[in-house]
């Protein structure tokens, strides 16, 4: 089992949804969070130079099992390219897992 | 008793009624205190548009010191500010009529009553200017005591020599609706206040160059300068003081819609050469500088020359902004450019284009009067700039020395809202700190 968590820019969020979703992945948690980046952007305020380096980003997290990380990877990886190009996908490993209402655990309790 | 024998009770009686009453014109009152009313908006205006101009932190701390400084100045200009400003004539103040006691409207055929109302409304107005340039670090408390002394005794003083008869009245300087006793007033007292406590933390970097501390809600911003120039029909166009000459009215209120129109174009397209962007805050900004602009000239200056009045504001207003970051004071709004540096401007333009038909006490410059209007505009500029800056500055010290005028640099990180106040502006919301 593995975490993907991948940090985009807001604008590509809808596209990397939709191609998750096209991938026939459903679940996943998205968050808005601030990131650095190498450049920076420029913003003006009442006429002042304004230097922004933290910068809107989202968060997305989607947990999958073994057998379906590379299509999660390349169904993100798609919707960035759609959206800008821009991204970054950091995958880690997942000690385990549970549905609450269920009971089930580990890999039976993801996709 | 029967109708008839009522009717013949009321027709005796009526007479004697009539003659134990003042006799009211019922048109300009109404006007008065209609126009009273849309002064009194102008807090809300002033409110939110400071609110959303500075960070969420310290909005609640902006608000109520616009609440605040509202209720003690009409408490001020009850007790004592009414007095000094209208309560009898005198070179420098008057001295009658504390309380409101025993004396009457100056005005023909307007209660005193709806005259204080009317004037009280100038007075907040005044005071409230400087909450901009004072924000996110000045102490309440210290606001609470500035604020009272400011429209009990500082704006009064200045009123009684521009309104209530006192000496630059006597030498024919023509201010109609208070680019300077309210506006260029209220300017310089933030640019002193502001220059006194030193700028916010981060807004100046070693070198001096500027930062940017953003606002956190333009659409508060925005709301607020629509707020105070709908206010500001009340503003000027009550300033004739009633309803007997309605084309004074109607010029005045058409001259209070040309002159913030092109102010907004002209600090937009000037923001737009300068800074490669039509910047929204910096047409806002353009906006109200015409409208105090044209705040003295309203009345005694045609529409075309309102446009000039207007054009001209909304260029200054972007390099005063500008100006006053150079000069390294920090003003989180705007309100020295906007209301000092505009506030002088419109006064002076009295005696550029003012016309002696209209109200003027003398054709302007450009209406080939010559020198004499503006040289009495100019003198009267710097005597009442120059007196409230003295005045104010000794004020602001004093207040320093007794309470301190500047929260703790942990409070002013923290934000005034929970430090000073105990309050979260934005409870359950989640707030993003970007700076």
């Amino acid at each position: 089992m593995k975490m993907i968590i991948a940090v985009i820019k807001p604008e590509q969020l809808p596209a990397v949804k939709q191609a998750l979703f096209d991938a026939e992945i459903r679940h996943m948690t998205a968050t808005s969070v601030l990131g650095t980046a190498p450049r920076t952007e420029q913003h003006m305020y009442r006429g002042v130079k304004k230097e922004v380096s933290l910068l809107k980003r989202v968060r997305l997290e989607v947990a999958v099992n073994d057998a379906n990380l590379e299509r999660a990877i390349e169904a993100i990886s798609r919707g960035c390219m759609e959206s800008g190009g821009a991204g970054k996908i950091f995958v880690t490993e997942l000690h385990d897992v549970v549905t609450v209402w269920t009971g089930e655990r580990g890999s039976r309790a993801l996709y | 008793m029967g109708i008839s024998d009522l009717e013949a009770t009321l027709l005796a009686t009526a007479p004697a009624v009539v003659q134990d009453a003042p006799a009211f014109d019922a048109l300009s009152t109404l006007w008065i205190l209609i126009a009273a009313i849309l002064v009194f908006f102008m807090q809300a205006g002033f409110s939110v548009l400071e609110a959303g101009l500075v960070r969420t932190k310290n909005a609640g701390n902006v608000l109520m010191k616009n609440l605040l400084d509202f209720s003690s100045a009409t408490l001020g200009y009850f007790v004592f500010g009414y007095a000094i400003m209208y309560g009898s004539e005198g070179l420098f103040f008057g001295t009658e009529g504390w309380f409101l006691a025993g004396i009457e409207s100056p005005v023909e055929g307007l209660p005193v009553e709806v005259f204080w109302l009317f004037q009280a409304m100038f007075a907040g107005a005044a005071a409230t200017i400087v909450a901009g340039a004072v924000a996110e670090r000045m102490k309440f408390t210290s606001y609470l005591a500035y604020s009272f002394v400011l429209s009990a005794f500082i704006y009064p003083i200045v009123g009684h020599w521009v309104w209530g008869g006192g000496w630059l009245a006597g030498l024919g300087f023509h201010d109609f609706a208070g680019s300077t006793v309210v506006h260029a007033l209220g300017g310089v007292t933030g640019l002193v206040a502001a220059w006194v406590l030193g700028p916010r933390f981060g807004k100046f970097n070693a070198d001096g160059s500027p930062n940017a501390i953003g606002g956190h809600s333009l659409p508060l911003a925005s709301l607020g300068v629509f707020i105070l120039w709908f206010g500001w029909y009340g503003f000027n166009a009550g300033s004739t003081l009633g309803m007997g000459e309605p084309d004074v009215v109607a010029r005045v209120a058409i001259n209070t819609t040309l002159a913030p129109s092109i102010g907004a174009v002209t600090a937009m397209i000037t923001s737009w050469v300068r800074y490669e962007k039509p910047d929204l805050l910096l047409a806002l900004n353009g906006a109200l500088a015409g409208l105090v602009g044209i705040t003295a000239p309203c009345a005694a200056v045609s529409p075309g020359a309102a446009l000039w009045i207007g054009a001209i504001a909304g260029v200054l207003c972007v390099f005063g902004i500008a100006w006053i970051d150079a000069i390294r004071v920090d003003d989180p709004v705007g309100a020295v450019a906007v209301h000092g540096i505009c506030g002088v401007w419109g006064t002076l333009a009295v005696g550029l284009w003012g016309r002696e038909e209209l109200g003027a006490t003398s054709d302007g410059l450009f209406m080939g009067g010559g020198f004499g209007a503006l040289g009495i505009q100019t003198l009267g500029v710097i005597a009442c700039v120059g007196f409230t800056a003295i005045a104010m500055w000794i004020v602001f010290t004093a207040i320093d020395s007794v309470l301190g005028l500047r929260v703790s640099h942990e409070t002013e990180l923290r934000g005034l809202d929970i430090d000073e106040h105990g309050i979260e502006s934005y409870g359950g919301f989640q707030i993003f700190t970007t700076d």
